[in-house]
């Protein structure tokens, strides 16, 4: 590193300490290096101040993605099933009745909230994905995300797939093609064609 | 957990099953920071919907609720798990601070000052959700 030349000591040094310098500048500040002085702290004082950025909806996503992979087991989620079966149970037995109609029932869980929820694959275009049971943690306006029983996470696409969720005595097939709405828009949206139960 | 009072004279109650799908997500939400380890990504995920909910019906969420869901980002703040209190400042203030992004709200201290909810005279009467 060191060399007997003293300029050649100098040069180097500034060489390394000296911060982004390009090279046309290095010539012209080696040639007057004994006439003029050169700054070696940084001029900036202070921290610029930065604006907060909310995180993009694709960062979201990946967050959520990584999060859910890390605690995939299905055991964990049993108090969020017993909360909603009580939701349910909230929201069909209206003023102490026993009995519903079936009618009302349609109604109820098209509006109703699926986080939580039992469900199992009957029809599908995908072969594999048949006879696939778990609980729904997630939707979205294409996809359900669900926690199996071997405890695995997987992502299911709602068109051209029948599903079905058992709650005591009633059996609810949903038509995945017809649901492909996002959760939060679902009380407002209407519907045509359509038979759930 | 989220207040339902109805301000109407009569005992029924509008947008009933909304108000029902909101208290479910806001527990839904509790539930998520509870688990082992504490799985934030998928409480801001239920709040998140909460809030679209409520907009999209046009349901005010109740102040005491909405205190206690991040600005920022969405994160359900209870203090000492997720979020800071402390009371400091010459005007006395509490300063909450989310400890997920950084973001505070400051609130004045001031004992005679009352929200508008809380007062009696401005509640006409309440009504419960579940009557079995």
């Amino acid at each position: 590193m060191e060399e007997p030349k003293g300029l050649s000591f100098v040069e180097q040094f500034v060489k390394e300490k000296v911060p982004d310098l390009s090279e046309k500048k290095l010539e012209k500040q080696l040639v007057n290096l004994y006439q003029k002085p050169i700054l070696l702290l940084c001029e900036k004082s202070g921290k610029v101040k930065k604006k907060k950025q909310k995180k993009s909806l694709r960062q979201c996503k990946a967050d959520l993605k990584r999060a859910l992979t890390q605690n995939s087991n299905y055991a964990e989620y049993e108090p969020l099933r017993k909360m909603w079966s009580e939701y349910i149970r909230e929201v069909l037995y209206v003023g102490g009745k026993k009995q519903v109609d079936m009618k009302m029932a349609q109604e109820v869980f098209l509006k109703a909230d699926l986080h939580g929820a039992v469900i199992s694959v009957v029809l599908s275009n995908c072969k594999h994905l048949e006879k696939t049971k778990g609980t729904i943690i997630t939707e979205s306006k294409n996809m359900f995300q669900i926690v199996t029983l071997k405890n695995t996470i997987r992502n299911i696409p709602k068109k051209n797939s029948v599903f079905e969720i058992i709650f005591e005595n009633l059996r609810v097939t949903i038509f995945g093609d017809q649901f492909c709405i996002k959760p939060s828009q679902r009380l407002t949206k209407k519907f045509k064609n359509y038979i759930p139960v | 957990m989220g207040k339902k009072k109805g301000n109407q004279s009569g005992a029924h109650l509008q947008k009933k099953d909304v108000y029902q799908r909101l208290n479910y997500l806001y527990q839904a939400a509790h539930f998520a920071i509870s688990m082992q380890p504490m799985n934030k990504e998928l409480s801001k995920y239920y709040t998140r919907t909460m809030k679209t909910l409520a907009q999209k019906n046009v349901v005010r969420l109740h102040p005491h609720v909405k205190r206690t869901i991040c600005k920022h980002c969405d994160l359900l703040l209870i203090p000492g798990v997720t979020c800071t209190s402390r009371n400091k400042g010459k005007p006395k203030q509490t300063v909450v601070t989310c400890q997920g992004c950084g973001t505070f709200r400051r609130y004045l201290l001031n004992i005679d000052s009352k929200l508008w909810h809380d007062k009696p005279e401005n509640i006409a009467n309440v009504v419960m959700c579940n009557k079995s």
